[in-house]
């Protein structure tokens, strides 16, 4: 494994954890439910893929960039239908 | 080592959606917490299997992914008003 | 401090946390979150603890789907009414939980340091088709626990048909659902044909890949499938009670081929026991889904 795929990978998923951690700072400290579905929906996806992007940079073989790529395009995916989908009632209902 | 001290921040991402777990106050906000929750934990699985050097760890992370939605999903559906 | 012992003392603390949370919050959703979030983290314990196979079982069925039946039950009960448990119900839980604490203390102190079996499974490893040590147990060492744990399931099932809770409508969810599903659906229904075939030789098997396939299948339902309920009804039923059967026909098979009770022929162990693992993969997938959406004729609402 060269030395550039290593140092890139780890930052990658410095940069990832950090996305993560103020994504839940964000859900804690934002003043209301839907400004808190931002960090739900973007930081949290920017940063698992970052992760799993750097993961994929620091593995040996190319086999494990299927899994690790599925994975970011699920969280992708859910994350951003979820949000939708709660903001979605929220907008109708305010109550719930 | 730098691997294991990311896993380590991943896991407290993971536990830091806990205050807005607690504190609510309506229920979409704790399903939200939820969510990050298991966003992070994806990213722990992610991180462990890196550390360690196992990539099966990466199909664990998988399942996760492919189920993180279904709980989520059945809130919304069921009218997420059982306060 | 090496940042693994940090690692573990901080998801020690979470599970107890979590659990503890799960347990005193006032609000439905709030305990079932809490809830989750301990399955989350027990996942990852298992991990720690070199048992990916449970972690996984751990993932799918407690992180995953148990939420989605915990929401629905929640719906049903509605809003948590705020009656502290009298005293001496509080004595009595705090009584027991200290007296099956001071029994696992004792067991994990009094434990031998080598465990028994795994010699014992390698030495059979060669003999049982599959070279994963989980799977052998499961399947062919051990197959017959397998058999009446299917038989569990389909015990839930039929409680659940005989006492019909009302049915879920769920509510309409929008344009979005569809291309959500359109790619999640099949990237599960994948993940759950690799769970099932690697579960030979890696961690993984039935009741992982019936999970995951069950995920999927909540996800076509919850996104509004059209389907005429009923004939999903009959067929997921049917799919449901075919694992059982597939499994008890399997073993009277395997009794009168030769002469014992699902010990399989020699050499074809391992094509024994992928047919079973279909069968049973689909059927647990089937059950799943039918405990989420229920039997009875009245809808909820």
């Amino acid at each position: 494994m060269s030395l550039v795929a290593t140092l890139l990978g780890t930052a990658m998923i410095a940069a990832g954890v950090g996305f993560l951690l103020f994504a839940a700072l964000g859900l804690w400290r934002l003043p209301d439910t839907l400004s808190r579905l931002h960090a739900l929906t973007k930081a949290d996806t920017a940063g698992l893929a970052l992760v799993a992007l750097g993961a994929a940079c620091l593995s040996d073989t190319p086999a494990a960039l299927l899994p690790l790529g599925l994975c970011a395009l699920l969280v992708a995916v859910s994350g951003a239908t979820i949000g939708h989908l709660i903001a979605r009632r929220l907008m109708r209902r305010p109550a719930a | 080592m730098m691997l294991e001290f990311l896993a380590l921040g991943a896991l407290l991402a993971t536990l830091a959606s806990l205050p807005r777990l607690i504190l609510g106050p309506r229920p979409a906000d704790r399903i939200a917490a939820a969510q990050l929750a298991g966003t992070g934990t994806i990213a722990t699985i992610i991180l462990l299997g890196a550390a360690t050097g196992t990539p099966a760890l990466y199909d664990m992370a998988l399942v996760f992914a492919a189920l993180a939605a279904v709980t989520g999903l059945a809130f919304v559906a069921l009218g997420g008003r059982s306060s | 401090m090496s940042p693994v012992v940090l690692f573990d003392a901080a998801l020690a603390l979470g599970v107890l946390g979590c659990a503890a949370l799960a347990l005193t919050l006032r609000d439905r959703t709030g305990t079932v979150a809490a809830f989750m979030l301990t399955g989350l983290l027990v996942a990852l314990s298992w991990l720690r603890l070199g048992a990916p196979d449970v972690a996984l079982a751990e993932a799918a069925i407690g992180a995953g789907l148990t939420g989605a039946l915990f929401l629905r039950g929640a719906r049903r009960l509605g809003p948590l009414r705020a009656r502290p448990p009298a005293p001496a119900q509080a004595a009595a839980a705090a009584l027991g939980a200290a007296v099956l604490s001071a029994a696992l203390l004792w067991a994990f102190a009094t434990a031998p340091a080598e465990s028994l079996y795994p010699p014992r499974v390698a030495a059979a490893l060669e003999d049982s088709g599959v070279s994963n040590p989980v799977t052998a147990v499961l399947l062919n060492f051990r197959a017959w626990d397998t058999l009446l744990e299917i038989a569990v399931l389909v015990v839930a099932l039929l409680l659940v048909m005989t006492l019909s809770p009302p049915r879920v409508i769920p509510d309409k969810l929008g344009a979005l659902v569809q291309p959500f599903a359109r790619i999640v659906v099949p990237v599960a229904v994948l993940v759950a044909g690799h769970l099932l075939w690697q579960g030979a030789e890696a961690p993984g098997g039935a009741f992982q890949a019936g999970a995951v396939l069950a995920g999927a299948g909540l996800a076509l339902v919850l996104g509004g499938v059209r389907v005429d309920r009923r004939v999903l009804r009959r067929a997921l039923t049917a799919l449901a009670l075919a694992g059982l059967a597939v499994f008890t026909l399997a073993a009277l098979a395997s009794q009168a081929v030769t002469g014992a009770l699902l010990g399989y022929p020699d050499g074809q162990a391992k094509a024994w026991i992928i047919a079973i693992e279909g069968a049973l993969t689909l059927s647990i997938a089937a059950t799943l889904c039918l405990l989420f959406t229920g039997y009875g004729r009245r809808s909820a609402r």
